[in-house]
């Protein structure tokens, strides 16, 4: 029976092919319809991406929708009467987008929430239908563009996945043009090199053995520190995530299997999602009640005045470098995690088979197969501790004093912060846009550390894993 | 006390001459049960595995050849929720009250699939001698384990490459080097040749007849011609239970069993 349908549908569809080359449709005026379709489709995904921020197109997508409609109703009715097929699909888009006319037409101009303060501008909505409506109609266009193969039929999905990566590559583009523009122009040699001081303080000299006060100011504008505080900051979180954060993640694979592991997992995973202000508030508390213990040094950090005399300051890089620890401690273990249940079976009981004990097999086979892993997650972490201004901001210091592990801790990050807020009135005394410059530094870095991270890993996992 | 001298002599012969019994079975099995969970997968096996032979276990998938095989080593305490009953005796020893480190060290797997280590050839060889701090001449090792694995010609120059970029044939028989290189007592193999082509198939078999009277081997295969090629004691499994053991030529050619003869002649799957 089978067969017989089979060779059935097989001739139906031949004596349907010679139909068709029989009738010999004209080939123009099918281009000429499917182009137009597509055309207004394409226009009309672009006005919808538009129309999601703009508010001034509000007049072109009633009309659009029209003539999307008329468009696709011309495509049915050329298909049912030339080809004969009926593709029901395009006389519900075409009756969708006379809803979304209809509907765009009632809309008031402002919606409003529960209060009046919710507001909701109808061009927002015409974009949503605009880009949902449209983008369907312009793939099964394209659909029948391309010849309606099971190719074409693969290749008008494109857009549907090419859109949003668009939209994303969009808004990169965007952020770098804007950080460049305004950055770029204001970065030179002296800046990077100078440390930033504005101060303005009275120097004590001795003169016939009594003390005399000299007023004095140090001006000089510059961000090397912001610079050497970040990779600073940096180093620091990874040498301290680095070890522990591979240790969370081999004992959680391999040495704990029972209650310990999985409290340990729930808290990594809280730790990634708390809010970084409650860890910005631990570190204000961890300087604050090691005061007046031998601690403080190390947690409060101190500097030297002009006259050499240390003071206790608001926090150091270490107890920064710590907190932002408890943020990438679980990136670590996680890539760590993820490393070591990567290796094959047979490799571990390969090497347990002759006789190894737990720890060879580990330093042996398991790390060195998940390296890869490590440094990903460790590049990631440095992201984070040269991104992170949230948990610092409590404990930052001006940076006007040198970096060093027990130095005010400062960063690029808290450097954009004050150029932008004004309560600190000596940083508006900074020429030109500088936190535009210090954003596309901290930019740079970040890129060049993503850039070091794909590199490394390609390296050791071609030793590991390749010939 | 010279009586009680006379008796602990008299005692200290028996168990040497026990001892001498015993070296003509390396490896006793003695009422061998395993359950995975509430499955049991091997139900009171008796089995005595002889000294420098051949020993194949045939028998139809599922019936606990593998699982037997890594009991042999305790590998099976790698697999969770897996108990286990009775004793295996090593020379006379309980495995169970051994170090498991040093047992694997005298009782050397081959595994199905080839899986040798990302590392250069020499490392693979090594990592055994290295895991224990074993203080030896490392090119001499290397070279006698190649040789025994017949690979020593065709690798000798490529020794500090990847092991990995070899033939699948290769990188068994180097696997088969590598557990060598321990000194091992026995060598259990585990369908050594299931994922190899003819050639590399028969270059194994060679090798593994070349081991004989200096390693107890003992092979888990599904190739009948390959049993009878290889081995000189056959035991066949089926659904747990071992339904026959004996030399090969009796089992493939005299079965005491309906079971044995349906599965040699390849009547029972």
């Amino acid at each position: 029976m089978n067969i017989k349908n089979a060779t059935k549908s097989s001739s139906n569809y031949v004596n349907s092919t010679m139909n068709n080359d029989v009738r010999k449709p004209s080939r123009v005026l099918e281009k000429v319809i499917l182009i137009i379709t597509l055309f207004i489709s394409g226009l009309a995904v672009l006005l919808g991406i538009f129309s999601l921020s703009l508010n001034n197109l509000e007049i072109f997508p009633v009309p659009v929708f029209g003539i999307l409609a008329i468009c696709l109703l011309i495509l049915f009715l050329y298909m049912r009467h030339v080809k004969g097929k009926k593709d029901w699909k395009v006389v519900v888009f075409c009756g969708l987008s006379l809803i979304a006319l209809i509907l765009l037409r009632i809309l008031p101009e402002y919606l409003y929430g529960l209060n009046i303060n919710g507001i909701i501008h109808r061009s927002l909505i015409s974009g949503l239908l605009l880009i949902s409506i449209a983008l369907p109609s312009f793939c099964f266009t394209l659909f029948y563009f391309l010849g309606a193969s099971p190719k074409a039929s693969d290749l008008s999905h494109y857009p549907v996945i090419i859109l949003p990566i668009l939209l994303m590559l969009i808004l990169y583009g965007i952020i770098i043009v804007r950080v460049f523009q305004n950055g770029a122009p204001n970065i030179n040699w002296h800046m990077l090199i100078t440390p930033y001081r504005w101060q303005d303080f009275q120097q004590e000299t001795w003169q016939n053995n009594w003390p005399q006060w000299i007023n004095q100011s140090i001006h000089q504008t510059g961000i090397r520190n912001y610079i050497l505080g970040t990779l600073l900051l940096m180093l620091l979180t990874s040498i301290i995530s680095l070890p522990i954060g591979i240790a969370v993640g081999i004992y959680i694979t391999e040495y704990s299997r029972g209650l310990l592991a999985n409290i340990i997992k729930v808290s990594c995973s809280v730790l990634k999602s708390m809010s970084v202000f409650i860890l910005g508030l631990t570190a204000v508390s961890l300087v604050t009640y090691s005061s007046g213990t031998f601690l403080s040094k190390i947690f409060d950090g101190y500097f030297l005045d002009a006259n050499g005399n240390w003071h206790l300051a608001n926090g150091s890089f270490i107890t920064a470098a710590l907190i932002i620890s408890l943020l990438v401690i679980p990136i670590i273990a996680r890539a760590t995690e993820e490393g070591i249940r990567s290796v094959p079976l047979n490799l571990k009981e390969g090497s347990t088979a002759l006789g190894a004990s737990r720890q060879h097999t580990l330093f042996h086979i398991l790390l060195p197969w998940s390296y890869p892993n490590i440094v990903t997650g460790l590049i990631l972490g440095c992201a984070e501790a040269a991104g992170s201004l949230a948990t610092i901001w409590f404990i930052s210091g001006s940076g006007e004093f040198g970096v060093s592990p027990l130095s005010p801790v400062t960063s690029l990050t808290y450097f954009i912060y004050l150029c932008r807020g004004d309560y600190n009135l000596s940083f508006r005394k900074v020429e030109g846009a500088w936190e535009y410059s210090s954003a596309l530094i901290l930019i740079v870095i970040t890129v060049g550390l993503s850039i070091t991270a794909l590199v490394l890993k390609r390296k050791l996992s071609q030793r590991q894993r390749e010939a | 006390m010279k009586t009680s001298e006379i008796e602990a002599q008299a005692s200290e012969g028996k168990e040497a001459k026990k001892k001498e019994n015993r070296v003509h079975q390396e490896i006793e099995i003695k009422g061998l049960e395993v359950f995975y969970g509430n499955n049991q997968v091997l139900k009171g096996i008796d089995l005595n595995f002889p000294t420098g032979k051949v020993t194949a276990i045939i028998g139809p998938s599922g019936c606990g050849k593998t699982t037997l095989l890594r009991c042999l080593n305790r590998m099976h305490e790698l697999t969770e929720g897996c108990k286990l009953k009775g004793q295996i005796l090593l020379g006379g020893e309980n495995i169970f009250n051994m170090d498991p480190m040093l047992l694997r060290r005298k009782v050397g797997m081959v595994f199905q699939k080839p899986n040798p280590f990302p590392k250069s050839i020499r490392d693979n060889i090594l990592y055994g001698v290295n895991a224990i701090n074993l203080k030896c001449d490392h090119d001499r090792v290397v070279r006698s384990c190649l040789e025994k694995a017949a690979l020593w010609g065709e690798l000798k120059d490529r020794i500090h490459d990847s092991a990995l970029a070899l033939s699948l044939g290769q990188q068994q028989r180097l696997c088969i080097a590598r557990s060598l290189a321990v000194a091992p007592e026995v060598i259990l193999l585990d369908e050594p040749a299931s994922s190899l082509d003819p050639v590399s198939t028969s270059t194994l078999e060679a090798s593994i007849m070349e081991m004989k009277g200096e390693y107890t081997q003992i092979i888990v295969t599904h190739n009948m011609n390959e049993a009878i090629k290889v081995s000189d004691y056959v035991a066949f499994l089926y659904m747990g239970k071992l339904m026959e053991y004996g030399e090969t030529q009796t089992v493939f050619n005299h079965p005491a069993r309906q079971e044995t003869k349906d599965y040699v002649t390849g009547k029972l799957y």
